[in-house]
């Protein structure tokens, strides 16, 4: 098993005639993804690393049955390729661009959610089930296959705790990108039935930072209704109130709303083992399984 | 981003929701000729972003119109938590029968578009729904369904049931939600909304914040606004095309995420060390583009130390090292540099380093230990 992404991904890749779009179909391609078609409006007919290329979304999804689509498209096109893959029938959408505006995103959100469409990012590397499909642009050599599942608001430090795992021959199920926007596609929470339902899945790593409620709406599901165990890291505890830390979610609230402290304590009292460095992440893991 | 009163009020005034008359004035001569066109008493607002600006006075009212010059002088020259006004908005005085409070927000949590009226204004929104929670309406939208009439018929109850002052109010919040949309706002708030003696509803203040993500096309109100409020090695950063964020400290961190810097800044934080700056190389960063960025850090007198923590996935990590090791000659020897380098080819990095004699950890608090021990001594090498 493994979650969202796997041997019968069949994608689709939005904007794959632009310099990342076409580079990183050839990447995923060569992980073994089942890359079906390309879309950018207007440059259809043509072949971009062995994908046939389509005007439309329509068009390739009767052409090809692609069934999850990555979009490599700038920011203020996001909206419209978004709702036009939804539109297509596509059940899986991963959008990577930062700086999506929230009002796109929240409706957006709303739309696909209305869909029955699973919507991942924006500001995301992506989702992988390593040795079955990456859709995404993460350096793939690092991930092992096996029965963690990690998902994370940061692409670094998810790479971070996978890198940590996998020099320990602790392998992952599924890895996915939520993203480090204020309003992500999916959240924490989206996901957490999702792994908790994965045969493949023991174990649940979230690594959450500052900003927003996501860790704790997070801890109340996991309260209720996880049974496997699950281990929490929050970035920036150091970070000081009202200032945005890189990504656009990143921030702590004048009055302290959206920090560390706040976080752990809530994850910790519905029974998240937390860890506080990185670095503790493989031994946490060898202790709980 | 932030906007100023004067700029909410164009807006407001171009939808036709009431504002007072009068005008921003950038000197004490233009603040009189404007109070002199509005011919009566006049209150003297500072512009600037930041709250509580009443207290710290930048709010005064003149009502013999011979002081307004001397006034404006010295609001101009009022910092308010530091900054300094843009100008004075000169508004004609108006007299107040009620106070309300009315805003539309985006709710990050619900993801949603929330309405907040309250019979009470004049005060902040905490403060009101503190006292008195039972004057205040919180009203949710559906984001695919919009603002319907039925939503704004919720707040007739916190009205007394007048209707009058409700047809009023219920135009003024269709107004304020399409400018909320129109220009991607995050918060569009009138505190206070006033009702006059004849009976209008005029909004008194006005703040507005619009999302960062969406400035590509609201590029009026960006240009408008000109990055006044940036701290001058963000703006450093960002003419370099950089993400800097300016913290108190002496390391700056280097860094190719955002999560991987905050967590950098953490664990330097454990060790008691404070950070000047990160910057976000993000990802697949050549060698000229690492040189910049020192560049950029270095103009940051706080720093004493800078700490690279590169993480390779499309980022490789010998550019990264080619990029230190052809800046290190401009970094002057009381600044320490370590690295820690992990990932895609992590060890050809680690090898361009060492021909330049910089050791370089793969292990991150290796290399957090050797910058704390390496600044406290006060020498690189």
């Amino acid at each position: 098993m493994s979650i969202l992404v796997n041997e019968n991904t069949r994608l689709m890749v939005q904007g794959i005639t632009g310099r990342e779009g076409s580079y990183h179909a050839s990447l995923m391609k060569k992980y073994g993804t089942k890359v079906v078609a390309g879309v950018t409006p207007g440059k259809g007919g043509q072949e971009i690393e062995g994908v046939p290329v389509f005007n439309n979304v329509d068009e390739a999804v009767k052409s090809t049955e692609a069934n999850t689509s990555i979009l490599f498209v700038p920011p203020g096109f996001t909206k419209d390729g978004i709702l036009e893959a939804i539109d297509g029938g596509i059940k899986l959408i991963v959008t990577v661009a930062e700086g999506v505006p929230v009002h796109d995103m929240i409706f957006t959100h709303y739309y696909a959610r209305l869909n029955h469409c699973i919507l991942i990012g924006p500001n995301t590397p992506g989702i992988i089930s390593p040795g079955k499909s990456k859709v995404g642009f993460m350096s793939d050599s690092i991930y092992k296959k096996g029965n963690i599942g990690v998902m994370s608001r940061s692409a670094t430090l998810s790479y971070e705790i996978v890198n940590n795992l996998s020099n320990k021959e602790i392998g992952q199920s599924t890895v996915v990108g939520v993203g480090g926007d204020s309003i992500p596609g999916s959240s924490f929470v989206d996901l957490l039935p999702l792994f908790e339902e994965d045969s493949q899945t023991d174990l649940i790593i979230m690594i959450g930072e500052i900003g927003g409620s996501d860790e704790e709406i997070a801890a109340k599901y996991i309260k209720e209704h996880m049974k496997k165990p699950v281990i929490a890291f929050i970035a920036g505890e150091a970070a000081p109130e009202g200032k945005v830390m890189g990504h656009a979610g990143a921030i702590i609230s004048p009055g302290g709303e959206g920090g560390v402290k706040y976080k752990r304590k809530v994850l910790q009292d519905a029974g998240v083992h937390m860890i506080e460095r990185l670095s503790e992440i493989a031994d946490m893991v060898t202790e709980i399984l | 981003m932030k906007l100023y009163e004067y700029q909410v009020k164009k807006i407001f005034a171009q939808y036709g929701i009431n504002i007072q008359k009068g005008e921003l004035a950038k000197t004490p001569q233009e603040a009189k000729q404007i109070a002199a066109a509005i011919g009566g008493p006049v209150v003297l607002k500072s512009q600037v972003l930041v709250g509580g600006r009443g207290k710290a006075g930048g709010v005064k009212i003149v009502d013999d119109l011979s002081g307004v010059e001397k006034a404006a002088d010295k609001i101009l020259k009022t910092e308010i938590k530091g900054y300094k006004p843009n100008g004075i908005l000169v508004l004609e005085k108006i007299e107040i029968k009620q106070e309300f409070y009315l805003s539309i927000v985006l709710d990050r949590k619900m993801k949603k578009t929330v309405i907040i009226f309250s019979s009470f204004g004049g005060m902040d929104i905490e403060e009101i729904s503190k006292k008195h929670p039972e004057k205040v309406a919180k009203i949710y939208i559906e984001e695919l369904l919009g603002l319907q009439d039925f939503h704004i018929n919720r707040l007739l109850p916190l009205l007394n049931k007048d209707r009058e002052i409700f047809l009023k109010l219920k135009e003024i919040v269709k107004k304020l939600y399409s400018i909320y949309k129109k220009y991607d706002g995050l918060i569009v708030e009138i505190n206070p909304l006033i009702l006059t003696e004849n009976g209008d509803l005029v909004a008194l203040d006005g703040k507005m914040e619009i999302d960062n993500n969406a400035q590509y096309r609201q590029k009026s109100l960006v240009d408008a606004s000109n990055g006044v409020e940036e701290d001058p090695i963000e703006l450093i950063g960002k003419q370099a095309g950089f993400v800097v964020i300016k913290l108190k400290g002496n390391i700056s961190i280097i860094s190719n995420g955002a999560g991987l810097a905050l967590s950098t800044l953490d664990l330097l934080h454990k060790y008691n060390m404070g950070v000047a700056n990160i910057l976000d190389l993000s990802g697949g960063a050549t060698p000229e583009k690492v040189m910049r960025a020192i560049k950029v850090v270095m103009q940051d007198k706080d720093v004493k130390g800078i700490l690279f923590n590169i993480f390779g996935g499309i980022t490789r990590c010998d550019e990264i090292a080619r990029g230190i090791a052809g800046a290190l000659k401009s970094i002057p020897e009381n600044i320490s540099v370590v690295c820690r380098l992990q990932g895609t080819n992590r060890d050809e990095g680690i090898n361009l380093l060492k021909d330049v004699n910089l050791d370089a950890d793969i292990d991150l608090e290796e290399t957090v230990k050797n910058i704390v021990s390496t600044v406290n001594r006060g020498w690189r090498i």
